[in-house]
């Protein structure tokens, strides 16, 4: 099928005047088409022309790019890895802790029905019993705004803690 | 690439050597400012590597580094818009007319030691059609295959080649004194 002068001139700027890379039937269209070799001819020197335009690579930029990413953190489930993993260990703590649910919880689960699970959870559980005495009694002892306050500090310094582990992960820069 | 994914420095550095020149070049030709587009440029690959988790390898890296960049610059032209006080005067007919103020230090084609050339082809690009010009400043800057442009623009192939074929029609006119 002969090629249409629209069709071999998409193809001539689709491959920048490369008559040599035409489909057959272009090719066999451009031998007898003297408008369309003239702008292949064309089509070349405009493809030199503005592959010249692009900047050249600049080395300095590329540093400065390296060290922007290296004192940037990915934002990767890695990055809170750590942070998951300890609210984990607390509300399994908390659990353990808590006394009767705690126990509740383990017996729940298969192959904790041994004695030694259980009097472990049991002492868990005693302890728990004796930290709850001993918040209720700070509670009624402490006034409300010192408490607040106690609270506020845990939070800040859980915050402070999980900025200190991203800002040391920051550290590992390009080499 | 994969390498790259997984965090591997080397991998991304080579990254950034093989794709700076293009982002830069097609920054600053669409942005039209030297100094802008290298900053843009280093905002895309930061914004690439924090986002390396969530690129689909199924797809081209090209593709989507080059969507980054055509955003921030697109951004960067939209708040420009909005901050810029424009300088104008009016034609002949009364009609406002923007006069853009000459900086030899910001032109994108500075590079190019025949100045006239360099002019005629910034005219020429600027005078493009938007459609027409973004889709050169792909093609020719970034180096985009005819596919990774339809992909980016998310238009049919066929559109991309007769667009681009317009839009050379356009150039070879423009730029016939230096052809």
């Amino acid at each position: 099928m002969q090629a249409t002068c629209e069709t071999v001139r998409e193809e001539l700027v689709r491959r920048g005047g490369r008559v040599e890379d035409l489909f057959p039937a272009c090719g066999s269209h451009l031998a007898g088409c003297v408008e369309c070799r003239e702008i292949a001819a064309v089509e070349r020197r405009l493809h030199r022309l503005l592959s010249e335009a692009p900047p050249q690579a600049d080395v300095k930029l590329q540093k400065s790019i390296l060290a922007a990413i290296g004192s940037r953190p990915r934002r990767r489930f890695l990055t809170w890895l750590p942070v998951f993993a300890s609210l984990l260990i607390a509300a399994a703590g908390a659990v353990a802790m808590g006394g009767v649910p705690g126990i509740g919880l383990a017996r729940l689960v298969p192959g904790w029905a041994g004695q030694a699970p259980i009097a472990v959870m049991r002492a868990a559980a005693d302890w728990s019993v004796a930290l709850v005495a001993v918040a209720k009694a700070t509670a009624s002892s402490v006034p409300a705004a010192v408490r607040f306050l106690a609270v506020f500090l845990a939070l800040g310094g859980a915050a402070g803690v999980a900025f200190l582990a991203r800002r040391a992960r920051r550290s590992a820069g390009w080499k | 690439m994969s390498l790259a994914l997984e965090g591997d420095q080397e991998a991304l550095a080579a990254l950034v050597a093989r794709y700076q020149r293009r982002v830069t070049g097609f920054l600053t030709q669409l942005i039209g400012d030297v100094e802008v587009a290298r900053d843009l440029t280093q905002e895309t690959f930061l914004r690439v590597w924090g986002a390396l988790d969530r690129f689909d390898p199924k797809y081209r890296f090209s593709t989507w580094l080059f969507r980054i960049a055509h955003n921030l610059g697109v951004d960067h032209l939209r708040r420009r818009r909005l901050t810029t006080t424009s300088l104008e005067v009016e034609d002949r007919e009364g009609q406002p007319v923007e006069v853009a103020v000459a900086d030899g230090s910001k032109d994108p084609l500075g590079h190019f030691e025949n100045v006239a050339l360099a002019g005629a082809i910034r005219a020429a690009i600027e005078n493009l059609r938007s459609e027409y010009r973004e889709l050169i400043l792909l093609r020719h800057f970034a180096g985009l295959s005819y596919q990774e442009i339809a992909d980016l623009e998310s238009m049919p192939l066929g559109t991309v080649k007769n667009k681009l074929f317009r839009a050379h029609t356009v150039l070879r006119g423009a730029l016939a004194d230096f052809l």
